[in-house]
């Protein structure tokens, strides 16, 4: 009998091993962009389309483009119009209010006629130019720039503009808030959640390459801790040249222009590392239209961590990072 | 007494092959592939090692040529999936937003993912 017992065991353990190599990955079209998600354990079907689920919900909540999201109706509403919005808007809107307030309104996504204008939107987006928007259309898109004009009742959950035409779009900042989500889901799984280049280690520390802007390849490589998120800012993507300029969509809120076109922002890429998923792609985006020092600067108020790239590809490593150059 | 019957021996011999392979695939240092995806389904997954051309749809043709994988033709009018150049590490990746295609490398390389 001894014997039979051992032999039930041994089957018990097989079961387990069996399950330990169980390793899911989901990939999805959200957001307008790619979403993917791999996990490892029993759990990890299920788990999956639970975050699929969820990643949906917020979409619907916080996309510029879909009719009936809270953030369609903030756009759609008249100034002095309440809008009623859901717990989870806010709390991102609040998000991009603290990083609008600490950045002295360097990242606003109020930003967003403006990339429409430039056509950089993910809805006017087609790579390639036919002309240029003119001063006297970039000074009347600059017109409803501020965040300031946006009044958030956090009590009654609301959103009040107190200027006709001021628009808003949530884009890195929810798909931040939505890479913690599926993280709070997957919770004690192991695996790597990437909501459009919002990278969230799960469980596990990861190595990270950071995209080399101006070539194939990373340009170097980090330790991403458990429980972080990295997001990277880039002027090599979603972009076209015209007459040997570059433009691309990351359009500062002083000038109406992509960073690096009418001002000495020095910047190409940004990469910040934060256990705050929703506010890292915001700061990115604000790094890159404060330029290097003033960039720095923000990183270290807000107590994050960060890899900058110049135009001639030096590279600062801002915090405690052990970012390592590739030969 | 027989300790076991012809079933148990085959129950055990069906589980044994299974964990050794599920442990041989876990400790093998698995190759790099190129994955490519069209509206979230994978659609094609082949060692980075064999050549291919591989049309996805009307709209894209993804072209594995000296373990690089590229996009070699997209019908989208930015053509930043082109532009994207060729990827040979795991981790890298190029997506054509426009037809929802992705094309990932995935197996263990020096990195886990790549940012940017």
């Amino acid at each position: 009998m001894k014997i039979k017992k051992l032999f039930v065991l041994i089957l018990c353990v097989l079961c387990i091993v069996l399950f330990c190599a169980c390793n899911k990955t989901g990939q999805y079209l959200i957001f307008g962009t790619f979403v993917d998600i791999e996990l490892s354990g029993s759990d990890a079907s299920k788990k999956l389309v639970e975050i699929e689920k969820r990643l949906i919900k917020i979409e619907n909540l916080m996309s510029a483009t879909k009719d009936g999201s809270d953030v369609y109706k903030i756009n759609a509403a008249l100034k002095d119009t309440p809008v009623s919005v859901s717990r989870e808007t806010m709390q991102v809107l609040i998000c991009a209010k603290e990083v609008y307030t600490a950045s002295g309104g360097a990242f606003d996504p109020t930003v967003y006629p403006l990339s429409r204008l430039w056509k950089f939107s993910a809805d006017t987006y087609v790579g390639i130019p036919t002309t240029l928007p003119c001063d006297e259309e970039i000074l009347d898109a600059l017109s409803l720039v501020g965040m300031d004009k946006l009044l958030l009742d956090e009590e009654n959950l609301t959103v009040t503009k107190k200027l006709d035409g001021l628009k808003i779009d949530l884009g890195g900042l929810a798909k931040g808030y939505a890479a913690g989500e599926a993280l709070s889901i997957a919770d004690g799984m192991q695996g790597i959640i990437n909501v459009g280049g919002n990278i969230v280690a799960a469980g596990q520390d990861i190595s990270v390459g950071i995209q080399n802007p101006r070539g194939d390849g990373y340009i170097g490589k980090f330790t991403l801790n458990s429980k972080m998120s990295v997001s990277t800012s880039g002027d090599y993507e979603r972009r076209y040249v015209y007459d040997g300029i570059n433009y691309h969509h990351i359009i500062s809120p002083f000038t109406g222009y992509p960073t690096g076109v009418k001002d000495d922002a020095n910047l190409i890429s940004v990469t910040v590392v934060s256990d705050n998923y929703t506010l890292c792609d915001a700061v990115t985006t604000a790094v890159m239209v404060l330029g290097k020092e003033k960039g720095i600067e923000l990183i270290e108020k807000l107590n994050l961590k960060g890899v900058l790239i110049d135009s001639d590809l030096t590279v600062t490593v801002v915090g405690d990072i052990d970012f390592v150059e590739k030969k | 007494m027989k300790v076991f019957k012809w079933f148990d021996l085959i129950v055990l011999a069906v589980f044994l092959a299974a964990a050794v392979l599920s442990i041989c695939f876990l400790i093998k240092p698995v190759g790099e592939r190129v994955e490519i995806y069209k509206n979230g389904e994978l659609v094609k997954s082949e060692s980075l090692s064999v050549d291919f051309v591989y049309q996805v749809d009307s709209h894209v043709t993804v072209t594995v040529s000296n373990k690089q994988a590229f996009v070699s033709y997209s019908d989208c009018i930015g053509q930043d999936c082109v532009s994207a150049g060729k990827i040979c590490k795991a981790g890298e990746m190029i997506t054509c937003l426009p037809n929802k295609v992705i094309v990932k490398i995935s197996g263990k390389g020096e990195v886990d993912v790549v940012t940017g």
